[in-house]
């Protein structure tokens, strides 16, 4: 049995049973469609828990099984993940790995040696000092995820757990690859959505995933070579095992690298329609030091349709309604029957697949619209 | 009933039983139980022994004056003094103990929680539905017994819940075949390690939620399922693991009746969990370090503080710690001042730096015990004895403290 532990295991629990293995999931929300897809337990539904990262290990401590895979929320936690690990074999990046390529400094210098660019990045300590007014920046969570707790920075106090980084303007994407430990293979690579408030977004909190990016056809290209470039140099430079993402944002002419998600990514699902790689075999595989081979990992921008994916958040406090039948209108990580969802928090993700990444993002939009209404329109008792 | 017949409340386990007989000769002493088990046996045996004195001080006898003094003075100089135990006394002495240890800003933490697992904290996080013994007797058609042999540890449980029983199944999970399987009606083979991932899969089979499982929990969760009104009767050690099992328990709660009661071992251990909580708003685990209550089990375990070393001073009522806490905890309380106090001799008491061996209740004082299922239960004195009770010997401690 494998063990999934994630801040929200649907996904992946969803393409691993889809492809046949038996999974025990851990995560923070146990939304409806995870409880009908494998056994699992929910820190915030199930044991009154917050959800913090720790309460997850915990929980996930006694489960037995013979390996773990983590997911979003742990990369930032290596002391947690080694608890995971303990007596289970890690189908993942090792802590080691995690506290290097998760440092901004190491990264930075790393991508800088090979000739890749990354923004200007200062600690707290050193930005009031070294960052050039003249230019964009943003303040960070060192732990950060998701867009939480991004905001431009125009100078002022800065806690010590912020970073500074110069904020390059362009097409947000993320390339996903699965790693050996010595090389990578690119999976794909999508558009990542932020801050786009049909979906209830704000500033740069993560909405959303779209394959693949909305750009001209010769720049997927250089973007796609580009992104199996940096991927390969960070498998080899830091050790990566199985699936990981790389969080760039487009220029027009190059992609700048702007964190690495050392673990399976959000848009995995979205590759995985459009593309059919089998990204949680193509994991368990890179993991046993097996990486696809030359040529069938789908690194070519003239794909054969899109997919996408839309986090639809609330932006009132809300209860849902009856929501037994959402799974079957494409919705994924459906809240139960009645749930309260507070303003600013998650409600559902959509999932859409179609002729062009432009069809996609309008179909998810324009749902999510029509799905807000509905919540509206049915009327389930907003929360006081 | 002959005039020396007298009814008796056994508070050997859990289970309370109610409806025992002590016959009692000419000279006031216990001659002869009617309708006790071995456990019971071996309890009222255990208070009505010649015991050691009154009061000692470094294993010596004193004047209780001077044993009281010096139980004070320690508690008093304590920076961090822990209170534990408190499952084989009364509620009245319960009661007396929280405030003593209010009074002193200590650690609280009855041995329930280490002894019977973490249920009282599963239900303190997300409730529980659950019933008294009657209940499970009159309604309960499939019984489950998860991790526990009450045969060995509540001898007459099957009997008052009259299982086997027709109509009835009595379902035994385990890991190894043990007196109780061997009366059920199905056993299910189960390796302790494996409580995590069976209970949440069975809770996933109940809500029939197309996941992997095998025959034996399909089988189970069928039955559950298909029953009018399930009872899962249960020693489940982990915190996750009892959550899972409340977990379960809500999951049948949707499509028929079901309930959860906890095979606790101690005669009070539901008292001690019930006092503390009204008392303080937490079963276990209770500072008043900070002048207020604040509760962490995983920080504030008396395990924990005595691993810790931050104990520095305990008090034992109605415990005996060193035969049950871990290695590293005991080892801790040996080496810090412990003022012990119980009806009974105890490994604990005799390494005591002040014990106090006390009047009995349910044998020689009265009081109030809380069954396993939280109904009160009230204990009746048999036999007369000079000796303080638990609870006087704490509020007199209180009154030198104050």
């Amino acid at each position: 049995m494998i063990l999934i532990v994630s801040v929200s295991a649907r996904m992946l629990a969803e393409l691993a049973t889809r492809e046949g293995h038996d999974v025990f999931a851990v995560d923070r929300f146990g939304d409806l469609d995870l409880q009908r897809l494998c056994p699992s337990v929910s820190i915030m539904r199930d044991l009154g828990g917050r959800g913090g990262m720790a309460e997850l290990v915990d929980a996930a401590e006694p489960v037995r099984a013979e390996s773990v895979v983590y997911g979003a929320g742990l990369e930032n936690r290596p002391k947690l993940v080694a608890r995971l690990a303990a007596g289970r074999t890690l189908l993942g990046c090792t802590p080691q790995t995690l506290r290097r390529v998760r440092d901004p400094a190491v990264l930075g210098a790393s991508l800088h040696a090979a000739g890749f660019a990354y923004p200007r990045t200062f600690s707290a300590r050193e930005a009031p000092v070294r960052a050039d007014r003249a230019r964009r920046w943003l303040r960070k969570p060192i732990r950060g995820g998701g867009g939480r707790g991004v905001r431009e920075w125009r100078g002022g106090r800065l806690t010590d757990d912020l970073i500074v980084q110069e904020r390059i303007s362009g097409l947000p994407c993320s390339a996903a690859a699965v790693a050996d430990g010595r090389c990578a293979a690119l999976l794909g690579v999508s558009e990542q959505l932020t801050g786009r408030r049909a979906l209830g977004a704000r500033g740069w909190k993560w909405c959303g995933n779209v394959v693949p990016p909305r750009l001209p056809a010769r720049e997927r290209h250089v973007l796609t070579d580009a992104a199996q470039r940096i991927c390969t140099h960070l498998a080899a430079a830091f050790g990566l095992r199985g699936v990981f993402g790389v969080d760039m944002v487009w220029d027009g002419a190059l992609p700048w690298v702007v964190e690495v998600n050392p673990r399976p990514t959000a848009s995995l699902e979205t590759i995985d329609a459009v593309h059919g790689v089998g990204s949680f075999a193509a994991h368990l595989e890179a993991c046993a030091g097996r990486l696809p081979a030359a040529g069938t990992a789908p690194s070519r921008a003239d794909l054969p349709g899109a997919a996408g994916k839309a986090v639809l958040f609330a932006t009132e406090d809300l209860r849902v309604p009856d929501t037994s039948e959402w799974t079957a209108r494409g919705i994924r990580d459906v809240p139960h029957p009645g749930e309260s969802i507070a303003a600013g928090r998650p409600i559902c993700t959509l999932v859409a697949t179609g002729g062009s990444p432009e069809a996609v993002l309008d179909d998810l939009e324009a749902r999510a619209g029509a799905l807000r209404r509905e919540l509206r329109e049915v009327g389930v008792d907003a929360v006081a | 009933m002959p005039s020396h017949d007298r009814s008796a409340t056994c508070s050997g386990c859990g289970l309370v039983c109610d409806d025992i007989t002590a016959v009692v000769g000419d000279d006031g002493g216990l001659e002869r139980l009617i309708r006790t088990c071995p456990l019971g046996d071996a309890w009222f045996a255990e208070r009505v022994a010649p015991v050691p004195p009154l009061a000692r001080v470094d294993g010596r006898e004193v004047e209780l004056d001077t044993a009281l003094d010096e139980a004070a003075a320690i508690l008093g100089r304590a920076h961090m003094p822990l209170v534990y135990g408190l499952g084989q006394t009364s509620c009245e002495a319960q009661r007396t103990a929280v405030a003593l240890a209010e009074a002193i800003g200590a650690v609280i933490d009855p041995a329930g929680p280490l002894l019977d697992g973490a249920s009282g904290l599963a239900f303190q996080a997300r409730g529980a539905s659950t019933a008294t013994l009657g209940d499970v007797r009159d309604r309960a058609d499939v019984v489950v017994v998860w991790r526990a042999d009450p045969v060995a540890t509540h001898p007459r449980l099957l009997e008052r819940l009259r299982l086997p029983g027709a109509s009835r199944e009595l379902v035994v999970v385990d890991e190894r075949r043990t007196a109780t399987a061997a009366k059920a009606d199905t056993f299910v083979e189960l390796p302790a390690s494996r409580d995590v991932d069976a209970l949440w899969t069975l809770r996933a089979l109940v809500s029939e939620a197309p996941v992997a499982s095998e025959p034996a929990l399909d089988d189970l969760a069928a039955r559950l399922r298909g029953c009018r009104s399930a009872a899962i009767l249960h020693h489940i050690s982990g915190h996750v693991e009892a959550l899972g099992l409340h977990a379960l328990v809500r999951a049948l709660c949707q499509v028929t009746h079901a309930v959860a009661v906890t095979l606790r071992h101690e005669g009070n251990a539901a008292g001690a969990e019930d006092v503390l909580a009204w008392q303080t708003g937490y079963p276990s685990a209770v500072s008043f370090a900070s002048g207020h209550p604040r509760s962490n089990p995983r920080e504030l375990s008396a395990a924990t503080v005595l691993a810790r070393g931050e104990a520095d001073a305990a008090l034992v009522v109605g415990s005996d710690p060193l035969e049950h806490l871990p290695p590293p905890a005991a080892e801790r309380l040996r080496a810090i001042p412990v003022v012990s106090i119980d009806a009974r001799a105890t490994t604990t008491a005799d390494a005591a730096r002040v014990a106090f061996t006390t009047a009995a209740a349910g044998v020689h004082r009265p009081g109030v015990v809380h069954r396993l299922d939280g109904v009160p239960v009230p204990l009746r004195a048999l036999l007369a004895s000079s000796r303080q009770s638990d609870d006087e010997v704490l509020g007199a401690i209180a009154g030198r403290l104050a």
